[in-house]
């Protein structure tokens, strides 16, 4: 059984997110949250999710603040945390890895592209909750 | 004042024995009128005041500067110090004194300060006080004051004003500064929220077609299609509006660019993604320039895209990229033989969104050519096009002004 935890306030985005994961057969659970700040409150009163994937642009606690506030706490601290946004800003890439984040995915506005970016999440998905044998 | 006559006696003497055809009379004559013309001199003048000072710096002498100046009478001011003048202030460090303590040992003093008028009032005053001296020894001053007033008024005006322009443009630099704030903050915003819902959009139409492929005709599909191909077009027409507002904003940095690396670089990937193509390259080596590496790159791509795309329809498709050194310049160009454009809108061709071709003959979204024309106006150049339809194209610019 695993987790994903989707922070995305844009309700479009959020279903096709969903919908296309669950087509790819990515995650058995993905919880939707709208903002920052219900992420927050649902990483304090679960189980950790075996990924995040945020949103960088959200109300009230902005993506990059989650980040902050995920690797500033010492359960949360090395969840697996994916940005997708839709910036084009170099500097905003660089704010996500400089605050820790794992990847940075742009949502692409052509939906074929976008199957490919879920796709990646799923195997990066795959590679926490199966990592393959070290090999020597 | 003394007459420069020998003899005592009153003033009909004088002037009877000044008739008298002697050489004494003559030189007594030119005294008396050299005496005159200075009286009519200073009591003429009304800007100044003008006194005569005895050594201890008691008033002598009175013109009707004085009264315009500092509204005294003759009878009001004549034998008095002239320490009257002087503010409570100025009087407080013994300044006076040590006036004319100066005016004796070098000669003059001048300076600008507040004076005393006889109602208390003050004014800005120039004050020039020059010693008269008769054989080695100080025997009085001559004092000439000048009222300011007005001229430090213009000045103060001019102080204000100078004030007023610097808070302005102080002002006018924080609102330019806000609005690119703003302006940057606009196409974060445009490139978050605009795309958005073209993602809807494209998404859920290619959901619909995937699961409803039986059920659509083949119309309906095609429909979907379009709805897609619009919101991708838009997507592009966003990408390159942002694109083009960031220009603008780039700091431009200045290094020796290899043009014809970077242009031998964007036809090979121009070549790679139309292999099917032949088209003639020419591009004259060596050929750098001092400009912004990625300006230029840019600038380039846009160019020879354009080249490459409109040179299209031709069998034997043919680009140029030279340049020519003019005595005060570099101009570089680059030539097309492909559809060109009709002379008659060559203005339009750098101003943003504006196209001369159909986008079903050549697709576009009309900002290539703004976005060259604004990255060599940064680089303080200059760019122009000549062409006849159907004859190709040549697009010349410069990168640096004239020297």
């Amino acid at each position: 059984m695993s987790t994903i935890l989707l922070v995305e306030d844009n309700p479009d985005d959020a279903e096709l997110t969903l919908a296309t994961l669950r087509d790819l057969g990515i995650g058995d659970d993905i919880i939707v949250v709208e903002d920052g700040v219900e992420a927050v409150a649902y990483l304090e009163a679960h189980d950790l999710p075996d990924l995040m994937i945020v949103d960088l642009k959200l109300p009230r606690m902005t993506g990059l603040e989650v980040l902050a506030h995920v690797r500033g706490e010492p359960r949360t601290r090395a969840l697996p945390v994916i940005m997708l946004t839709s910036s084009v800003e170099d500097d905003d890439v660089r704010r996500c890895y400089d605050a820790g984040a794992n990847s940075y995915v742009r949502k692409p506005v052509d939906y074929d592209e976008f199957v490919t970016v879920a796709r990646m999440l799923g195997d990066y998905w795959l590679r926490i909750n199966h990592p393959a044998p070290r090999s020597r | 004042m003394a007459s420069a006559s020998a003899t005592d006696g009153d003033a009909s003497d004088a002037r009877v024995r000044a008739d008298a055809d002697t050489p004494a009379a003559d030189l007594e004559r030119e005294v008396l009128r050299s005496e005159e013309r200075f009286r009519l001199l200073v009591e003429a003048v009304k800007d100044y005041a003008i006194f005569m000072l005895d050594r201890h710096g008691y008033i002598q002498t009175w013109n009707p500067g004085v009264r315009r100046l500092k509204g005294y009478e003759a009878e009001d001011i004549i034998g008095k110090h002239f320490s009257v003048f002087y503010t409570p202030e100025d009087l407080a460090v013994d300044k006076p004194a040590r006036v004319l303590a100066q005016a004796a040992s070098e000669g003059s003093y001048e300076e600008e300060g507040l004076r005393l008028r006889k109602d208390g009032t003050r004014f800005w005053a120039n004050v020039l006080i020059t010693s008269i001296v008769d054989r080695g020894q100080v025997i009085g001053f001559a004092k000439v004051t000048r009222d300011l007033t007005e001229r430090r008024a213009a000045q103060a005006a001019l102080e204000d004003a100078a004030k007023e322009l610097e808070t302005r443009v102080a002002e006018r630099t924080a609102q330019l500064a806000e609005s690119n704030e703003e302006l940057a903050a606009f196409g974060y915003s445009v490139s978050h929220d605009l795309r958005a819902p073209l993602r809807a959009m494209d998404g859920f139409s290619k959901r619909v077609l995937a699961s409803a492929a039986e059920r659509l005709t083949e119309n309906e599909r095609e429909q979907l299609e379009r709805v897609r191909a619009a919101a991708q077009r838009m997507s592009h027409l966003i990408d390159d509006m942002l694109r083009l507002s960031r220009l603008s904003r780039v700091d431009l940095v200045r290094r020796e660019v290899d043009l014809a690396a970077t242009a031998k670089d964007i036809v090979d990937e121009l070549r790679r993604a139309e292999p099917e193509r032949s088209v003639d390259v020419v591009i004259e080596q060596p050929m750098v320039a001092n400009a912004d590496v990625r300006l230029v790159r840019t600038m380039l791509e846009n160019l020879l895209g354009n080249a490459w795309k409109f040179t299209r329809k031709q069998a034997h498709a043919r680009i140029e990229l030279g340049c020519s050194r003019e005595p005060q310049r570099v101009v570089y160009h680059v030539r097309d033989n492909g559809a060109g454009f009709d002379p008659r809108y060559a203005a339009k061709l750098f101003l943003p969104f504006q196209r001369l071709h159909s986008a079903r003959d050549y697709e576009g979204t009309g900002i290539g050519l703004a976005t060259v024309h604004r990255i060599v106006r940064r680089h303080g150049g200059e760019i122009w096009a000549t062409s006849q339809p159907g004859d190709g194209a040549t697009f010349s610019f410069t990168l640096a002004g004239a020297r």
